[in-house]
């Protein structure tokens, strides 16, 4: 009971002192009320002021941390005005985050020049927390005056997506850049792997000679080996809510997102010149880029992913292909609907795709208590999915059925590993 | 530390106006008083919430009576004081359990403000006891009429800040 509730309360009873004093013709009755008087006149002239002006600065022990790392959060409050009773601070924590131990609130006497301090640590999963304003109550000691405000405090916590360290995705994209990097680009030249055998010509590196080829043609033969360049690649993190399943708190959207930023991590640490566009809310478009910053944006722009379950974005028709250059590498992670098939073929035709796409008949089994029903209905949904991605395969997209029950590096060096690309190549009948 | 001094604030006020009132001979409204006042103790650990405004109204309506049925009105007075410095105290504690609160500071600030807002509504309440004195109706009215405009005007003037 405070405020203008403990006013009306003190007041209530103060009255009926009074009028049962004048009533009875008892003065000690009307005596009872002058307590309850002077506490409600005093609040006016001994309550201090109720307008602070105060300066607040918030820091946190990082800007960014992984899925699960304990963060501090400091507040340091400065009364620049004149002195208060008694000042609630309350700080609200974003809802990605929980929090581990201290308090988001204070109440104190703060005289002029005084600070404040608060301190209490979070944990937070997969977002963008942002801080703005504390709330701030101040009153006096009686509890009969109380005036809030907002102060501003501003503050953000990027909590970055766990994910696995993946050591093997081979890619072949039609296009690659000028510069050196880590993708074969089916070109004599330059570079480690053995390509083909060729007439020497001057200015040829003596210790590329192929000695058996030169005494078997009986003129000098040369070693040729595979360019390998950096290669534009576009990411698309498919964040369509219907997608999506959930069950018990874990969302296959989370390991979707978990593997984005795996295979991010990968091409980005490899030199390409990567993109990301996460799909679902708005074309959220991360310029492609190279190095350590990029990797910086890329993860920032996938710990902000969120489900959408917007009209427009309901089918991927709308990908905007104009944002990644034609014949570049194109990944797309998603669970995939059936009719995303038609899309995906199109984007063959300008592209060289992937598609990693997390199961989500499993991760929704291995979740429920499996029954005959549930096991039949698994089972139909597996062939649906099954056709979709055999359709998918035949086109000659690379894809990569994860069960999200396993480790996310094997399914991906089983589907996309250097072998498994020689081995497909070779089942097509191409070099 | 509020939480102690208010408890020993509700034993003090209910046993002195249980006592004052079983010296009469109101063995029920002293039980009663006796009853709330142990119950109105218990509760500052428990926590029920409600209790206390009821225990602080009852123990209220007990000094009145008290003074009604020819008691001594300094234990009325007492009383009234003590309850609601009291329940003032236990609803105050009743809320820095819910901030992290900065060495006790506070604690003792409110105490001291609370402690000497109640000696001098006290001091001031004791001087009609002492100082006895004949108005008659009209002017007993006129005072009441005065007391009653200035009183509801703090009210609405307090009612702004209030929050």
């Amino acid at each position: 009971m405070i405020g203008r509730v403990r006013w009306a309360f003190w007041g209530t009873i103060a009255c009926s002192f009074i009028l049962l004093g004048l009533a009875t013709q008892r003065g000690a009755l009307l005596a009872l009320a002058i307590p309850f008087l002077v506490f409600l006149f005093s609040s006016f002239y001994l309550g201090g002021s109720l307008v602070p002006i105060l300066k607040a600065t918030r820091t946190l022990s990082t800007s960014r941390a992984q899925s699960g790392e304990e963060v501090t959060v400091h507040i340091e409050i400065t009364n620049e005005g004149s002195s208060v009773e008694e000042i609630e601070i309350i700080d609200s924590i974003p809802s990605y985050l929980e929090r581990v131990a201290g308090e988001p609130r204070l109440i104190t006497t703060l005289k002029s020049g005084e600070t404040a301090q608060i301190e209490y640590t979070v944990r937070g999963r997969r977002g963008f927390a942002q801080w703005n304003q504390l709330s701030i109550t101040a009153g006096d000691h009686l509890g009969l005056r109380r005036r809030f405000t907002k102060v501003s405090c501003q503050g953000h916590l990027f909590v970055l997506p766990n994910f696995p360290k993946l050591y093997e995705v081979e890619i072949r994209p039609r296009r690659t850049r000028v510069y050196s990097g880590s993708v074969r680009t089916k070109l004599g030249g330059p570079g480690i792997e053995f390509f083909g055998i060729r007439e020497y010509y001057p200015g040829d590196a003596l210790r590329h000679l192929n000695w058996k080829a030169t005494a078997h043609y009986d003129q000098p033969i040369t070693n040729e080996f595979e360019q390998e360049r950096v290669a534009d690649i576009g990411i698309v993190l498919d964040c369509r809510e219907r997608t999506e399943v959930s069950v018990g708190g874990d969302s296959l959207f989370e390991q979707a997102v978990g593997a984005a930023s795996a295979l991010a991590d990968f091409f980005i640490s490899r030199g390409n010149r990567l993109g990301l566009l996460v799909y679902g809310d708005y074309i959220d478009w991360t310029f492609p880029g190279f190095c350590r910053l990029q990797r910086e944006k890329l993860l920032q722009s996938l710990a902000r992913a969120e489900l959408s379950n917007k009209t427009i974005f309901e089918d991927l028709e709308n990908i905007p292909t104009k944002l990644f250059p034609a014949g570049s590498q194109l990944v797309i992670v998603s669970s995939l609907c059936e009719d995303d098939v038609e899309i995906l073929l199109q984007l063959c035709g300008l592209y060289h795709v992937i598609v990693v796409s997390p199961n989500p008949i499993l991760f929704e089994l291995s979740r429920t208590h499996p029954t005959d029903a549930i096991l039949i209905a698994s089972r139909i949904a597996s062939l649906r999915r099954e056709i979709v991605l055999s359709q998918l395969r035949q086109a000659g997209i690379r894809l990569v059925d994860w069960d999200t029950q396993s480790d996310l590096p094997i399914p991906v060096e089983q589907a996309l590993g250097r072998h498994t690309l020689r081995h497909q190549q070779a089942m097509r009948g191409r070099p | 530390m509020s939480a102690k001094v208010a408890r020993g604030l509700i034993f003090l006020s209910a046993t002195w106006l249980a006592f004052s009132l079983a010296w009469g001979a109101h063995w029920a409204a002293s039980s009663l008083i006796a009853i709330v006042g142990i119950v109105w103790t218990l509760n500052t650990f428990v926590r029920w919430y409600f209790w206390s405004s009821f225990a602080f109204l009852v123990l209220l309506g007990g000094s009145a009576l008290l003074v009604l049925w020819g008691g001594s009105e300094w234990i009325g007075l007492l009383t009234a004081v003590m309850a609601l410095l009291a329940w003032d105290l236990e609803s105050f504690h009743r809320r820095l359990r819910l901030y992290e609160t900065s060495e006790g500071q506070i604690e003792w600030a409110h105490l001291q403000k609370v402690g000497f807002i109640g000696i001098v509504g006290l001091a001031l309440a004791s001087i009609p006891l002492m100082w006895h004195f004949v108005i008659n109706l009209g002017w007993a009215l006129f005072a009441a009429i005065v007391l009653m405009g200035a009183l509801i005007l703090t009210l609405r003037w307090g009612g702004r800040t209030a929050g």
